[in-house]
C-alpha cells in the first residue's frame, strides 16, 4: 500500500465513523483499521482518542482490535523492543486489517533503523537486535545492509547519519523569478 | 380559534414578507412570535410542512428554535434531528443572514439537546456544515464554532475540530443589531471557543499553538475574571512549563481586573510553577502530590503528570549547555534518573523528537551533545522563510 493509499484509506474510515454515529454501531473491522493506520502513521494521540471512544461492545467482542491496540499501546510508552514483542505475537491478521499491519511492521522497522543511524555512533549488536526486534545475527545482517554501517570486533556497529531526502527540486523558472524579484527589489 | 388562527397568522407573515422580499422585517418580527410558536408546539410539524425551506428559511428557523426549547420528548428525536439536518442542508444563506443571532440559538439549542441525549459525535457533521455555510469567509469566528468544539471534546472524535481550528480567526460574524437579549455574539462564545480549542490541541499535544489558544481567551478584554479565563490560566502555567519549562508573563494588553485577581485565585498552580524552577523532581513531584485533588478536580492532573515528565528533560537539555559529552551514568545521577540504561533510552526519544542533538557511544556507554546542525542556509529553509513571511503579511 502506497503512502497516498494510506492517506485515502484513515479520511474514507473516518468518514464512515461519523457517518455511522448515533445510528446502527460500525463492525469492529473499521475500527480495527482505523486504528491500524494511525499507528503506521505514528499518530498515537489520535490512536489513543479513537480507543477512548470506541464503544465497549465493540472492544470486548474483537480480539484483533485488542491486539492492535496492545500494539499502540507499546508505541506510546516508546519502548521499541516491547513493540516487536507485540507485533510478533499475532501471525495472522484478517483480509484489510494485514496489508495495514506490513506496512506497519515495515514503517517500525525503517524508522527504528533512521533513528539508531542518527542517533549512535557506537551500538553493541544486542541493542541492535533489541531496538529491530531480531536475533543478533539477523541485527548483524540488517547491519551489514545499511549503506555506510561499519562492523567492528564483529561485536559492535558503527551506525551512520542517515542522508535527508533532497527538498521537493525548484524549477529553474522558480529560481529566476526569485531572482528577479530580489534583484529589482535592490535596484529600485 | 384563537390560538389556530395565531399560527396562520405566524404562516402568512412568513410568507407575504419572505415573497416581498423584506426579510429584515421578518427577522426583527420573529422573536415577537416565539411566544406564539412554543405554545403551540404540538402544531409545528404541520407548519413545517407548509413551509420550504428554501423560500421561507427565517420562518423555519424561527418554527425549529421553537421545537428545540420546547423541551422535546425522546420519540421525537430522530425526526427533529433529521429536520435539522435538511434544514442545515439547504437553507437560504442570504435569509438567514438577516437573522444570525436566532441561527446561532438554534446551534446553540441543537448542541445542549444533544449533550443531554449523550449522542454528541451525531451532531459533528452537522454543526461543521452549519459552520461552513453561514460563515463569509473561512477566517470568520461565528458562534457555533464554540459548539463544534465542545461536541469534538465531548465525543472524543478531535480531527473535525482541528479543521477548524488550524484556520486563524480574522473577523466575527456580526449578529444582529440591536442585540435582543441573550442573542449578541457574548464573548463566552469567543471565550468559549478558545479554551476548548487549547484543549484539543492540548491533546493531540500541539502545544505551541494551545499556549497560543490560551492566550488569547486571557487577553480578552474584562471588567471581571470569568470562570473560563480562570480555567484557560490553570491550562496556561501546565502548558507553559511543559513547552518552555516557565511560565510566561501574560501580554502588557491584559486587561486589570485578570492581573490582579488571577494569581490569588490559582495558587496551587503558582506553587507547582515554583516547584518547577527549582529544578528538582522530588520538589515538583511533592507539589503535584499535594495538590492532588484540587488537580483531579479540575481535570488537569494528566497535564501535571506531563509536567513532571517534562522537567526531567529540561533538566537534560540544560545539561548541553555545561558538558560536551557525559557518560550515561553521570546522567543518570544528574538528572535523578533509575540507570544508564534509562537515561540512554530516553536521550533516544528525545532525539527522535528533535528536543536534543546528541549522539549516543555505546562502546563507552558516552553521550556527546551536539550542535543544531541546521545552518539555515539551504534552498528549502529559504523556501520555509518566504513562505511564513508571505502568510502573514497578507
Amino acid at each position: 500500500m502506497t503512502v497516498e493509499d494510506m492517506k485515502v484509506l484513515e479520511s474514507d474510515l473516518e468518514r464512515q465513523e461519523l457517518e455511522a454515529a448515533g445510528g446502527a454501531p460500525l463492525p469492529a473491522s473499521v475500527y480495527t483499521q482505523l486504528l491500524a493506520v494511525y499507528l503506521y502513521h505514528n499518530d498515537l494521540c489520535n490512536a489513543k482518542m479513537l480507543w477512548k471512544r470506541i464503544p465497549d461492545s465493540a472492544k470486548l467482542a474483537d480480539e484483533e482490535l485488542n491486539a492492535v491496540w496492545r500494539i499502540g499501546q507499546r508505541m506510546w510508552q516508546r519502548d521499541l523492543y516491547l513493540v516487536h514483542v507485540a507485533l510478533a505475537q499475532t501471525d495472522s491478521w484478517s483480509e484489510p486489517v494485514a496489508l495495514i499491519m506490513d506496512a506497519l511492521k515495515g514503517q517500525v522497522r525503517s524508522r527504528a533503523l533512521e533513528l539508531i543511524g542518527s542517533a549512535y555512533s557506537s551500538i553493541t549488536v544486542e541493542s541492535l537486535a533489541r531496538l529491530l526486534g531480531e536475533t543478533p545475527a539477523q541485527a548483524l545482517a540488517s547491519a551489514a545492509s545499511q549503506p555506510g554501517w561499519q562492523i567492528v570486533d564483529s561485536n559492535m556497529i558503527l551506525p551512520k547519519k542517515p542522508v535527508p531526502p533532497p527538498g521537493p527540486p525548484l524549477t529553474s523558472e522558480d529560481q529566476l523569478d526569485k531572482l528577479t524579484e530580489f534583484v529589482s527589489f535592490l535596484e529600485n | 380559534m384563537a390560538t389556530a388562527s395565531a399560527l396562520e397568522q405566524f404562516v402568512n407573515s412568513v410568507r407575504s414578507l419572505s415573497t416581498s422580499g423584506s426579510f429584515r422585517e421578518l427577522a426583527e418580527l420573529l422573536p415577537k412570535c416565539s411566544e406564539v410558536l412554543t405554545r403551540n408546539s404540538q402544531h409545528l410539524d404541520n407548519v413545517l410542512e407548509t413551509l420550504n425551506v428554501n423560500q421561507h428559511s427565517l420562518g423555519i428557523l424561527a418554527v425549529l428554535v421553537a421545537k428545540f426549547s420546547a423541551n422535546p420528548q425522546p420519540e421525537q428525536a430522530d425526526s427533529l434531528f433529521s429536520q435539522f439536518q435538511d434544514f442545515i442542508n439547504d437553507f437560504n444563506v442570504g435569509q438567514v443572514r438577516n437573522a444570525t443571532d436566532i441561527f446561532a440559538e438554534l446551534c446553540h439549542l441543537f448542541t445542549k439537546w444533544m449533550v443531554e441525549r449523550k449522542t454528541v459525535m451525531k451532531g459533528i457533521d452537522v454543526l461543521r456544515k452549519a459552520i461552513s455555510r453561514i460563515q463569509t469567509n473561512e477566517a470568520q469566528l461565528t458562534a457555533v464554532h464554540a459548539d463544534l468544539c465542545q461536541l469534538c471534546l465531548l465525543s472524543k472524535c478531535l480531527k473535525p475540530a482541528l479543521q477548524v481550528l488550524d484556520v486563524d480567526i480574522t473577523c466575527i460574524l456580526p449578529e444582529y443589531d440591536p442585540p435582543v437579549q441573550g442573542h449578541q455574539f457574548e464573548s463566552e462564545h469567543f471565550l468559549r471557543y478558545f479554551y476548548y480549542g487549547g484543549m484539543i490541541y492540548t491533546a493531540v499535544k500541539q502545544y505551541d499553538r494551545a499556549l497560543y489558544f490560551y492566550e488569547v481567551a486571557l487577553t480578552t478584554p474584562a471588567f471581571a475574571v470569568s470562570h473560563v479565563m480562570l480555567e484557560s490560566y490553570k491550562k496556561y502555567i501546565l502548558v507553559s512549563l511543559v513547552l518552555h519549562g516557565k511560565v510566561n508573563t501574560l501580554p502588557k494588553y491584559t486587561s486589570q481586573a485578570m492581573m490582579r485577581f488571577i494569581k490569588p485565585l490559582s495558587q496551587t498552580y503558582m506553587d507547582i510553577a515554583n516547584a518547577y524552577s527549582s529544578n528538582s523532581i522530588t520538589d515538583v513531584q511533592a507539589a503535584v502530590n499535594k495538590h492532588r485533588e484540587i488537580l483531579e478536580r479540575d481535570n488537569n492532573l494528566g497535564l501535571a503528570k506531563q509536567v513532571v515528565a517534562s522537567l526531567t528533560k529540561k533538566n537534560i537539555q540544560r545539561l548541553t549547555k555545561t558538558f560536551i559529552t557525559l557518560s550515561l551514568s553521570d546522567v543518570a545521577s544528574r538528572v535523578q534518573l533509575a540507570g544508564p540504561a534509562e537515561a540512554e533510552s530516553l536521550i533516544l526519544n528525545m532525539i527522535e523528537d528533535g528536543e536534543i542533538f546528541a549522539t549516543i557511544n555505546q562502546r563507552d556507554g558516552m553521550v556527546v551533545f551536539n550542535e543544531d546542525p541546521e545552518m539555515y542556509n539551504s534552498p528549502e529553509m529559504l523556501h520555509r522563510l518566504r513562505h511564513e513571511v508571505t502568510y502573514f503579511s497578507f
